[in-house]
């Protein structure tokens, strides 16, 4: 049974229209993440569900339930903010206790619970202390622990780690992740870090100007993006233009050749079944800068000259000219041997090792 | 392995008393004394201004009063005695404070709503509000009193309001009394405390009262245990400015009190301009201003301690 369900639900200010006819469920106990660029209607969809805003067509159910009227407070959601938002004129232990206050439990059977959260987030020691005695991962953490103890229906997060420091940010994941698979938590977490959408949930949601354009497991949106939105902004793609010229046994796989040199062709496997790709078809072809290799030793070939290299510890990426014009990266181990700068080399990627992608104009 | 990760994040504790300096204390050092150097205008300025007047005010309050208009250089503690021990002058002390905590109390009251309001609100008409709230401060103290006369009187509009909606059934007096004084007053009086509200409000973070409201707050629960303790720093600074006005103002208890309202700074007048007694006038003053300094200091302490 899904946990939470958006159907249709669509967000209007004004004239903008920040969130646009958005539907998806988030199963019990999964970690969804929201994921897009500034401004594609993240918060909204969070607040929605919140209800700190109120959506201006659609439906929201939690637990089967249509909470879409439902005021914020009775809603049972707990709310991780950017700003932490603790309540500075009060220690920790009562930051933690206070929904379990509203909630009518106190005394012992309340500070047993704030214990065993904050034993959670290892922050025992802390109880007593004021939030502004606390580092921001600390006062973070706080307030996890402050929407968790609630035990909430779902945990909303929004950018929850977008001010802290890149290692922090890296310790928290991990302790967030654990945390919500500790209590076995319904989650949807909002961020625009790739990887950290990538590395935490169960599932992603790809949102464009208020639309969610891909929601898929971390692996598959990566390996089978449905546009070059997606493609691009998980992960770094390299495209190519092309045109389907042949489609062989039931969708299994194709071959495509470039629109600007038709002597250029290659080979691709289909893996989605959703889509049907028809002779004649404009297409992408893309392939991740992991999946190419220096020199000819796969199927599919393309000239290019060396522009740029760039050293990253386990790998250099290259960055070449292809022999139409064209921007390539390929990422080598940085044992492997590399052409030197503006020399002329060969690319080449194995047909499981790409995508087809619809033209964003078509 | 979480645990070892989270080590690492132990940062260094910041307290309150060490927030904000270090590194930057060196720096500034030379700073103070150029800063010094041009504060010594301003400070001569307080110091002939009111320093000296203060001083004279002191010496008169310890001299014996001699005849109409005249003091003897006999130092004395004789007119502090007789005001401390004499009901008839306490009694005007006691009225003065009644008279500052019931303009604190109606100015909080009236005023928290418009002072959250205007800290909230995205209006684009933000400014021109404020400057409405602002507005009573730009009318001379004189000609806000006039303006209240007839609204006040037994034929003004208030009492015909009162009588209409059938709340009382004869005119009520509310002007050249006590009543006068407190509604003339709160009016005046009232921006300053809307602002210093205003501005502690802005400062609390939406988000924080979201997070109590996401937590199950009512908008009850969530006014009184998180709204309403973060903003007292703005009731006592409202307090202190709004309560030190008030037992010290004179042309409003002068107007609208009507001859009658007995409180400190129409008394002092009394004894300096009609009875031509400088050293009790002088002692009052004093009395009055050692009242309020030490008011001011429990204020600031208070909100010291809520940092
Ligand atoms: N109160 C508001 N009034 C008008 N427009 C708004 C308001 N809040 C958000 N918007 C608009 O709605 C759109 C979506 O905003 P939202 O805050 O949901 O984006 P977001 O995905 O959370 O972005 P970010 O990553 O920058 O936080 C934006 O175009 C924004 O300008
Ligand atoms: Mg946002």
């Amino acid at each position: 049974m899904s946990e939470v369900r958006l159907e249709h639900v669509s967000r209007t200010y004004d004239r903008v229209t920040a969130v646009d006819d958005v539907s998806l469920t988030v199963a019990e106990g999964q970690f969804l993440t929201l994921l897009g660029p500034s401004g594609c209607g993240k918060t909204t969809t969070l607040r929605m569900i919140a209800g700190f805003l109120q959506p201006t067509a659609g439906t929201i159910y939690i637990k089967g339930e249509d909470v879409t009227r439902v005021s914020a407070n009775r809603r049972d959601t707990g709310m991780v903010f950017q700003t932490y938002a603790l309540f500075p004129h009060m220690s920790v232990a009562a930051n933690v206790a206070f929904g379990l206050k509203m909630r009518g439990i106190r005394g012992e059977a309340a500070a047993v619970r704030v214990r065993d959260a904050l034993r959670v987030v290892q922050l025992e020691s802390m109880a007593d202390r004021l939030p502004r005695q606390l580092s921001g991962g600390q006062q973070q953490r706080v307030a996890l622990a402050r929407a968790v103890v609630i035990r909430p229906q779902v945990l909303l997060m929004d950018e929850p780690l977008g001010s802290l420091d890149l290692k922090l940010r890296q310790e928290l994941q991990i302790q967030i992740r654990s945390v919500q698979q500790e209590l076995g938590i319904t989650a949807i977490y909002v961020t625009h870090d790739q990887g950290e959408a990538l590395s935490m949930s169960d599932r992603v949601a790809v949102m464009r100007n208020g639309r969610v354009e891909q929601l898929d497991q971390p692996d598959r949106l990566y390996s089978r993006p449905v546009n070059a939105f997606v493609a691009n902004f998980v992960g770094r793609t390299n495209l190519l233009a092309v045109e389907v010229i042949e489609v062989f046994a039931a969708q299994s796989s194709c071959k495509v050749r470039s629109t600007d040199a038709p002597d250029l062709a290659f080979s691709v496997a289909i893996a989605d079944a959703d889509r049907a790709w028809r002779p004649g078809d404009r297409c992408l072809l893309g392939f991740r800068p992991e999946n190419g290799v220096l020199g000819s030793t796969a199927e599919n070939r393309i000239g290019a000259r060396v522009r740029d290299v760039r050293y990253f510890g386990a790998t250099r990426s290259v960055a070449l000219t292809n022999a139409l014009g064209g921007s390539l990266d390929i990422d080598v181990p940085s044992g492997n041997p590399i052409p030197a700068r503006g020399e002329s080399t060969e690319i080449s990627w194995r047909p499981n090792g790409c995508f087809l992608l619809p033209r964003e104009d078509s | 392995m979480a645990q070892a990760g989270v080590k690492g994040s132990e940062l260094p504790i910041r307290g309150p008393a060490d927030s904000g300096q270090g590194a930057s204390t060196e720096r500034s050092e030379p700073l103070p004394i150029r800063w010094g150097v041009l504060s010594l205008p301003a400070v001569l300025g307080l110091l002939f201004a009111f320093g000296l007047p203060i001083a004279l005010l002191t010496a008169n309050s310890l001299f014996r009063h001699a005849g109409p208009g005249r003091v003897a250089p006999t130092v004395t503690l004789d007119n502090y005695v007789a005001f401390l021990t004499d009901p008839f002058f306490l009694r005007i002390l006691l009225d003065t404070f009644v008279l500052g905590f019931m303009v604190v109390s109606i100015c909080a009251i009236l005023g928290y709503p418009v002072a959250y309001f205007l800290a909230r609100t995205r209006s684009r008409c933000r400014g021109m509000m404020i400057f409405l709230v602002v507005a009573p401060l730009l009318v001379s103290a004189v000609i806000r009193n006039l303006g209240w006369v007839p609204l006040l009187g037994t034929n003004g509009f208030v009492n015909w309001l009162l009588l209409l909606l059938g709340l009382v059934d004869r005119p009520v007096a509310l002007v050249n009394n006590f009543v006068g004084v407190v509604i003339g007053t709160s009016h005046a009086v009232m921006p300053f405390m809307i602002l210093m509200l205003m501005t502690v409000i802005q400062r609390i973070n939406p988000e924080i009262e979201e997070a109590a409201v996401n937590l199950g707050a009512s908008q009850w629960q969530n006014f009184w245990q998180i709204v309403f303790p973060l903003s007292i720093p703005g009731l006592l600074g409202g307090y202190l400015i709004v309560f030190t006005i008030t037992i010290s103002s004179f042309t409003t208890p002068a107007m609208l009190g009507g001859n009658r309202v007995l409180i400190m700074s129409t008394f002092i007048s009394q004894q300096v301009r009609f009875v031509l007694n400088y050293a009790f006038g002088a002692t009052c003053a004093v009395i009055l201003m050692a009242v309020a300094i030490a008011l001011t200091v429990v204020a600031v302490r208070q909100s010291e301690r809520r940092g």
